[in-house]
């Protein structure tokens, strides 16, 4: 159990709360709250409404993943005690199941897997108090609508009270120096949270989800590597995937995205999938 | 509005900022109505008059016509006592207020000695000379019916009003043993409130607070004595508190002319982008006016100006005050801001601190060591900043010299405080995770027992955190003697309310609104978590253990190859790596066989839905013939004789479709 367990076990016992009750909560247990914001919405254990400013705890759900050996991803809420009433459920040999040992991840709560009957997977997660979904990250993904920037975007001028630094396309480097004028995209240094805007042909508009931001300013870079054969999607760091992209990709196995220095990499993800994000990002994704 | 009409507001006002309701039933207190409470209530009350206490002691004249003959005899002889309790707000309590008003001007002046209390009265009331009017000396009997009707009437719930029994000098003590503060104190005490209390008094003992304020030698004697006499904390106490309730957040200066005046203390602020500016606001409550650089400004209410970048030089070494303090809006006050300024990140952009508590922040210098040391983050002014000076960005605290990281941001600094936790709504903590008790600047080098429900839990001095105890029940803190007092509860449960965000993704809005609260249509496609609306509508996937390649027969006849895949590497990571490893098969149609090749004997085949095939395609039936009729069958569950029939069935349909025919 590391800091990100307890975290998710706070969230889902107070149910939801404020930005700032969720970076108090962050900071006591010295993990960073972004990160965690991020590692806990990817695994759809929580979610964030930015513009409130509040957090929400997710229905405790058992998800059906492809390729991943029939197992059932529990996800949602983990309120105090649920591993033990797993537990007693699985030593009641009442349900065809192997509940397997959590498996931990560094930047992340537990992975918990249990492999079922497809037959019987939809009984014990009813019993469990779980809902049941089947593939819920691909058919996410086929629900959400393509990016474009009149979709993501909304004409507004950054806040002058912040700073402001802008990506470099080329050298994918973040500039604070750079000319105030340059079109591309700029991250405005609001202490919430850093804020997205594209700057294009002398007009600003703010990228409502942030991520969404390096594939609308630069749609001819390739921020995103396909490995079909070993099923491995690689993202550069300074585009990051979108929340319910990032969700898609995740739950096909419930760990997060492995972290390398300059990019990060998401397993288990079919080649329709990756084709599925490539297209609702209208990115540019290079198969190898 | 009539004198009387005013009176009703200023007494309910009056009533509301000098004794509010306690904590605490019965909590002492004391009237401390000053220049500055009546000030800050004709100010709530929208009653502009250039002296709000003159306009309030006429007001009272009027209305209760006091005059050289009259005196306060309507004060005294009024119906009140006779009505049934509760009974309302005394009719003479802004009275009471007005003859505490008159004791806090008692000091040394160009018109009374010190000691002069009925000239100070009769000049706030309006009546010439300086002798006692007649009827005061039923300023005790009134008094005391008030701490009565206090007592009685509001059951203690506005506390319990010190009232002297044998005050001095005889009648005037009344009055003048409400005032623990004179006008020149709650100048000081304006700085103490700026320095020490901008947060709040909750749970902390304000006298302790200000006997270890270093500033507090410039209270006058007599306040001091009284501070630090302990026969009489309870009315300082109340003093404090009654004065910090009045405070508006100004901070009052001496004027040229003797009298006190008020400055806002203005923060800076800059912006970064396109060119660095400086800019500057404060929280006055009323436009000011000034000169700044030979320029006529008005600083609004909520709002900012810029800062000539001229003026740096004259903030290098001390404070600017703009505008005049004697004005009802008052005047703002410039800090000194040296020869390096930090800036730090915060909700409201880019403030100006002296300790951050971020780790990194902006730094505008004219410190030619500095610079050469934080050349590699200098940002590219444009050419917009004086000669000297320049702009570093992203510069860590840790390499300012002379400069430490606070431990919490500067608005919310205060000596102890209860800090982290899992709170499950404050108070309540979730078990195993409880707050720190959290010292700042406790302004004493003594450790401080704290005590926690009555038992010695440890010790704590400036700079400190202590673990408090973390399983179920409730506790209250108590540190050194009573200094600070706090309590919280832990609970090994919460108690969550469902507030369900979903990612609505019908509309066009759909990638710009992020999670919410549902509203709208319930037939919508909506995410929360993993959860998708509306619920899956097909068929469960078939999952096989099989540890070969095999193929299929769909509800269309097709026949669709399935390679078992190769065991991926994040198998390995979950564990799911050993045997049993179970595959989909996947073909967009309902699989109706499964079909294996032999393991050391004939083929094996696997029917999944028990149901006649209308038709097969070529290659599907090309490979039942081939099959034929001998063949294992698995997972038949004893039905044996029943899925051998529906394989029969299967292998005639292949034969008759040979010549392309279906069956």
């Amino acid at each position: 159990v590391n800091a990100y367990d307890k975290l998710l076990e706070w969230a889902s016992e107070v149910g939801n709360g404020s930005w700032q009750s969720w970076r108090d909560a962050a900071a006591y247990l010295d993990v960073n709250p972004d990160g965690a914001a991020q590692s806990l919405g990817a695994l759809g254990h929580v979610e964030f409404d930015w513009l409130r400013n509040r957090f929400a705890v997710a229905p405790s759900t058992a998800v059906l993943t492809l390729h991943s050996s029939s197992c059932l991803l529990l996800t949602g809420a983990r309120r105090r005690g649920v591993r033990e009433q797993l537990k007693e459920l699985d030593a009641t040999d009442e349900y065809g199941i192997v509940l397997r040992e959590p498996v931990v991840q560094q930047e992340g709560p537990e992975t918990w897997l249990v492999q079922a009957d497809v037959d019987e997977m939809q009984r014990f997660a009813s019993d469990a108090g779980f809902g049941f979904e089947i593939d819920s990250g691909r058919r996410m993904l086929e629900a959400l609508p393509p990016a474009t920037l009149e979709a993501c975007a909304e004409r507004e001028r950054p806040d002058d009270r912040f700073a402001r630094m802008w990506l470099n396309p080329k050298s994918r480097f973040w500039n604070t120096n750079a000319n105030p004028s340059t079109d591309g995209l700029w991250w405005v240094d609001e202490p919430r949270r850093d804020i997205a805007f594209i700057r294009q042909e002398a007009e600003w508009y703010r990228v409502t989800t942030r991520e969404y931001g390096p594939y609308l300013a630069y749609p001819d870079q390739s921020f995103i590597t396909y490995n079909s054969v070993l099923g491995i999607l690689t993202v550069d760091n300074e585009a990051p995937l979108p929340p319910l992209v990032a969700r898609a990709a995740t739950l096909q196995s419930g760990r997060l995205a492995s972290r390398e220095r300059t990019r990060h990499s998401y397993v288990n993800i079919d080649e329709p999938l990756a084709d599925l994000i490539a297209e609702k990002l209208n990115a540019y994704v290079r198969w190898m | 509005m009539t004198s009387a009409d005013r009176l009703r507001l200023w007494s309910a006002e009056l009533f509301r900022a000098l004794l509010p309701a306690q904590d605490v039933p019965g909590t002492p207190v004391l009237l401390a109505c000053d220049d500055e409470t009546i000030r800050t209530v004709a100010e709530r009350l929208g009653l502009d008059y250039p002296d709000p206490s003159i306009q309030f002691g006429r007001d009272v004249a009027v209305a209760f016509q006091v005059g050289l003959r009259s005196g306060w005899k309507t004060v005294v002889c009024g119906p009140w006592e006779k009505a049934a309790p509760p009974r309302e707000l005394p009719v003479f309590f802004p009275v009471l207020c007005l003859w505490v008003l008159a004791a806090t001007r008692m000091a040394p002046d160009e018109k009374h000695p010190t000691m002069e209390y009925h000239g100070r009265l009769c000049e706030l009331v309006g009546v010439p000379g300086d002798d006692s009017l007649e009827c005061f000396n039923f300023i005790g009997p009134r008094f005391r019916d008030f701490a009565e009707w206090l007592e009685q009437d509001m059951q203690g719930r506005h506390g319990h009003l010190i009232v002297p029994a044998s005050p001095h000098p005889a009648h005037v003590g009344f009055a003048v043993e409400q005032t623990v503060f004179r006008l020149r104190d709650r100048q000081v005490l304006s700085v103490f409130f700026t320095e020490r209390l901008r947060g709040s008094l909750d749970g902390f003992d304000p006298l302790r607070r200000l006997q270890r304020w270093s500033g507090r030698g410039q209270l006058t004697g007599h306040a001091l004595r009284i501070v630090e006499n302990p026969q009489f904390e309870d009315r300082v106490r109340a003093a404090i508190r009654s004065a910090f309730g009045s405070w508006d957040g100004a901070e009052l200066v001496e004027t040229s002319s003797g009298r006190l005046g008020r400055v806002w203390p203005a923060y800076v602020r800059l912006r970064p982008q396109p060119i660095p500016r400086l800019q500057f606001g404060a929280g006055n409550q009323k436009p000011v006016e000034f000169t700044l650089e030979g320029e006529a400004h008005e600083l609004d209410v909520d709002s900012e100006i810029e800062l000539p970048w001229a003026v740096l030089a004259r903030l290098e070494h001390r404070s600017v005050d703009l505008g005049d303090p004697r004005s009802p809006s008052g005047g703002v006050r410039l800090p000194r801001l040296g020869s390096t300024i930090i800036f730090e990140n915060t909700d409201e952009g880019l403030l100006q601190v002296e300790r951050p508590a971020a780790e990194k922040v902006w730094v505008l210098t004219h410190d030619g060591a500095l610079q050469e040391q934080l050349k590699q983050r200098r940002f590219n002014d444009g050419g917009a900043l004086p000669f000297g000076w320049e702009l570093f960005f992203n510069v860590p605290v840790a390499d300012l010299p002379g400069v430490s990281r606070a431990p919490v941001a500067d608005a919310v600094q205060t000596p102890l405080r209860l800090e982290g936790g899992l709170p499950l709504g404050r108070p309540r903590y979730l078990s195993g995770y409880p707050p720190f008790l959290v010292a700042g600047d406790l302004e004493t080098s003594a450790h401080l027992p704290v005590r926690v429900n009555d038992q010695q839990h440890g010790y704590i001095s400036s700079g400190g955190r202590l673990p408090l105890p973390d399983t179920a029940g409730r506790y209250d803190v108590e540190v050194g003697e009573g200094d600070f007092r706090v309590s919280y509860d832990i609970e090994e449960r919460g108690e969550p309310q469902e507030e369900l965000l979903w990612h609505e993704l019908d509309g066009e809005h759909a990638l710009r609104r992020g999670a919410r609260p549902a509203e709208g249509d319930e037939t919508s496609t909506r995410v929360c978590g993993a959860a998708l609306l509306p619920p899956f509508a097909g068929a469960l996937p078939f999952l096989t253990s099989v540890r070969c390649n095999v193929e299929s027969i769909c509800a269309n006849g097709g026949l669709v190859a399935h390679a078992r895949p190769s065991t991926p590497a994040w198998f390995k990571e979950v564990g799911l790596d050993g045997d049993g490893r179970w595959w989909e098969l996947l073909c967009g149609e309902e699989i109706m066989w499964v079909l294996m090749p032999p393991a050391g004997g004939k083929p094996r085949v696997r029917m999944l839905v028990d149901r006649p095939l209308a038709q097969l395609e070529p290659d599907a039936a090309d490979r039942v013939r081939e099959l034929g009729e001998d063949v294992q069958f698995v997972g038949a569950n004893g039905r044996d004789a029943d899925v051998r029939g529906r394989w029969l069935e299967l292998v005639a349909l292949a034969r008759g479709a040979k010549g392309g025919a279906a069956a």
